[in-house]
């Protein structure tokens, strides 16, 4: 009884909404144009200064990194300058020969309340071979001699065979070495090496060949030059290879690229931002208990074209499978903590990201089977919806990362596992999708 | 919509695969009314129907080069209308009321006799079931979705789909049943 009541109740529902008249068409049609064809006013206009942004990122990173590199340059510059005694304006130099005195395990104190002895020296320096003074100096630390050849251009200035155990310093009142270093120099002086101070010079002219002063120099120099060129912008490309995961969805091993800036804020922190590409497909299974969409059963059934569904003498089953395939354009602005100065940190921060593409397929499949006749047909559709830059998302994600850094040279290659946490749901069509992977980063001019 | 003299459904189809606006409208007004039949049956109101018939259209402008003639246009679009309702039921899921039924108001309309029910009456009579009930009776009695489709779609187990159609279908015979004896009274 019931369920003839029920089955005439469902024929009269399907005859009555099969047939409805609509009476607003107009209205209707109206309100769909709104929507319909999709009007793009405001978002090439956010594209366009997102990517404006990301330019002047760029560019600023590069033009900071190469003024970086040329201060760099001019600060070895002057620091070898003051290393190397002007051979037409030292006339007033006076150089001190290594006397058997301090040759003997004195040492040798510095400024005008010691110049006699020294001055005596310096005589019979001049006087035993002017060219020794006239020559440029040796410069045992190879390699700063190299850079001072270098920069002066005239490598063979330097004579290898000369006074193999001296340095000068330049008593040149713009002198850049510090009290310490002057310090560190009178520290290797008390270790009896030969000395060589400059005329006057009260405080830096001060000339030693000691090995343990040399070092100290090489080190305070070196320390300036580190200092000088301790980059506060590093460049960096990436790749990155993950799995990406949304509610229902089977993983789905995904990759990225990009370029990195890493601005330094502090000795310890890093402020970490750049430009990616990545990509997230999904799969929804139809088999899952949870796919997100389905088909009609005898969708494809309406072979009378009566569009009948689910008439009698006909059976059918019907599966869909779903495809999401996003590509984002994502900037990410992390702040790391950095644990070693091999490179090793742990960064937090948030990605913002433009999709770039975002294509989402539907595929019906349907197989029907007339019980009358036993014949049975199947049915696959796919509905695709693609869009380009329509959705903008930001503050998307919390990133997590931690860095693993290797020495390669002056480059850095470093490793970073990380995990990205959806703050809400993302793209145009709201899936709620992390990923987590790993990322490896060469940092251009990051070693040491 | 009738269609104007000397074009065809497939014909007109053929011209919106060009993307011509002018014959895009025409397509919309042509299967306006079957798609707002479909689209209220899932929807509480006018308004909600009509956005989900605007937002499948939309689809289905998107997507109608995909569309093969040799399947009929009606059951291709329903397909799109119901997943494209569904899509909006599990958006809004977390903001509808499920009301229960013993709570509801009777419907009050004289046209007792099943045969003599129109859309709205038919309509005032789905609203009276819960969100959840009404969605499994459109989708299993009139779209002809089995029960393991139905929980894919609205993200509930097969047995809870039979179990809201088995109250959905006994819900309305009941109020169809009091408002009879109501009418015998009368």
């Amino acid at each position: 009884m019931s369920e003839e009541f029920d089955k005439r109740l469902k024929d009269h529902i399907t005859d009555v909404f099969d047939n409805y008249e609509g009476s607003s068409a107009d209205a209707g049609w109206a309100l769909l144009r709104e929507k319909y064809p999709e009007k793009d006013k405001k978002r090439p206009v956010a594209w366009w200064w997102f990517g404006v942004a990301a330019g002047l990122l760029l560019i600023l990173g590069i033009a900071l990194w190469l003024n970086t590199g040329e201060k760099t340059t001019q600060a070895l510059k002057q620091i070898t300058s003051a290393k190397l005694p002007h051979r037409d304006t030292n006339a007033d130099r006076i150089v001190a020969q290594p006397s058997p005195a301090t040759n003997s395990g004195k040492a040798v104190p510095t400024g005008e309340s010691a110049g006699a002895t020294e001055l005596a020296d310096a005589r019979t320096t001049r006087q035993n071979g002017e060219g020794n003074a006239a020559r440029a100096p040796y410069f045992r630390h190879r390699k700063l001699a190299r850079e001072v050849a270098s920069s002066k251009g005239n490598a063979s200035s330097i004579d290898k065979d000369e006074q193999p155990e001296s340095l000068i310093v330049n008593n040149n009142t713009s002198h850049p070495l510090s009290n310490n270093d002057t310090e560190s120099i009178r520290t290797g002086m008390a270790a009896n090496k030969p000395v060589i101070l400059a005329k006057n010079d009260t405080a830096t002219g001060i000339k030693t060949d000691s090995a343990a002063s040399l070092k100290k120099v090489i080190a305070s120099v070196d320390q300036k030059k580190t200092a000088t060129t301790g980059k506060k912008l590093t460049l960096s490309v990436f790749v990155s290879g993950y799995n990406s995961y949304a509610n229902n969805s089977n993983n789905n091993f995904n990759s990225g690229a990009g370029v990195g800036t890493d601005i330094a804020l502090s000795k310890s922190f890093k402020l970490s931002t750049g430009l990616g590409l990545f990509q997230n497909k999904f799969n929804y299974d139809p088999t899952s208990s949870n796919v997100y969409y389905t088909a009609p059963s005898g969708a494809g059934s309406g072979s009378s074209g009566t569009g009948g569904v689910g008439s009698p003498g006909s059976y059918s089953s019907s599966s869909v499978a779903y495809y999401a395939d996003q590509l984002a354009l994502e900037v990410p602005l992390k702040l790391s903590l950095q644990v070693s100065k091999r490179g090793n940190n742990i960064a937090v921060g948030i990605s913002s990201a433009i999709y770039a593409s975002e294509k989402h397929r539907q595929t019906f499949s349907a197989v029907n089977l007339n019980t009358t006749t036993q014949v049975s047909t199947s049915t696959s559709t796919d509905v695709v919806t693609q869009t380009y830059f329509s959705t903008f998302a930001f503050a998307k994600s919390l990133d997590l990362s931690a860095g693993f850094g290797y020495q390669l040279g002056k480059n850095r290659i470093v490793l970073e596992p990380f995990v990205k946490i959806p703050f809400n749901s993302l793209g145009r069509s709201d899936l709620r999708y992390g990923s987590i992977g790993t990322s490896l980063r060469f940092a251009f001019g990051a070693g040491k | 919509m009738q269609l104007p003299p000397g074009i065809t459904e497939q014909g007109l189809i053929q011209q919106c695969k060009n993307g011509d606006l002018k014959h895009l409208e025409m397509l919309y007004k042509h299967f306006y009314g079957y798609a707002m039949g479909v689209g209220l049956r899932y929807s509480n109101n006018r308004d909600d129907a009509l956005e989900v018939v605007n937002d499948a259209f939309i689809k289905a402008f998107g997507d109608i080069k995909n569309y093969h003639a040799d399947k009929p246009f009606k059951a291709w679009l329903r397909r799109i209308i119901v997943n494209t309702a569904i899509d909006r039921y599990r958006k809004e899921r977390k903001y509808l009321v499920n009301i229960d039924l013993d709570d509801a108001m009777h419907i009050g309309y004289q046209a007792m006799v099943l045969q003599q029910l129109n859309a709205n009456d038919i309509l005032k009579l789905l609203d009276q079931l819960p969100d959840a009930h009404r969605m499994v009776f459109n989708l299993y009695e009139i779209d002809g979705y089995d029960h393991n489709e139905i929980a894919a779609m609205m993200g509930i187990t097969a047995s809870s789909s039979r179990v809201y159609l088995g109250r959905a279908k006994e819900k309305l015979r009941m109020l169809l049943q009091e408002d009879k004896e109501h009418e015998r009274r009368v």
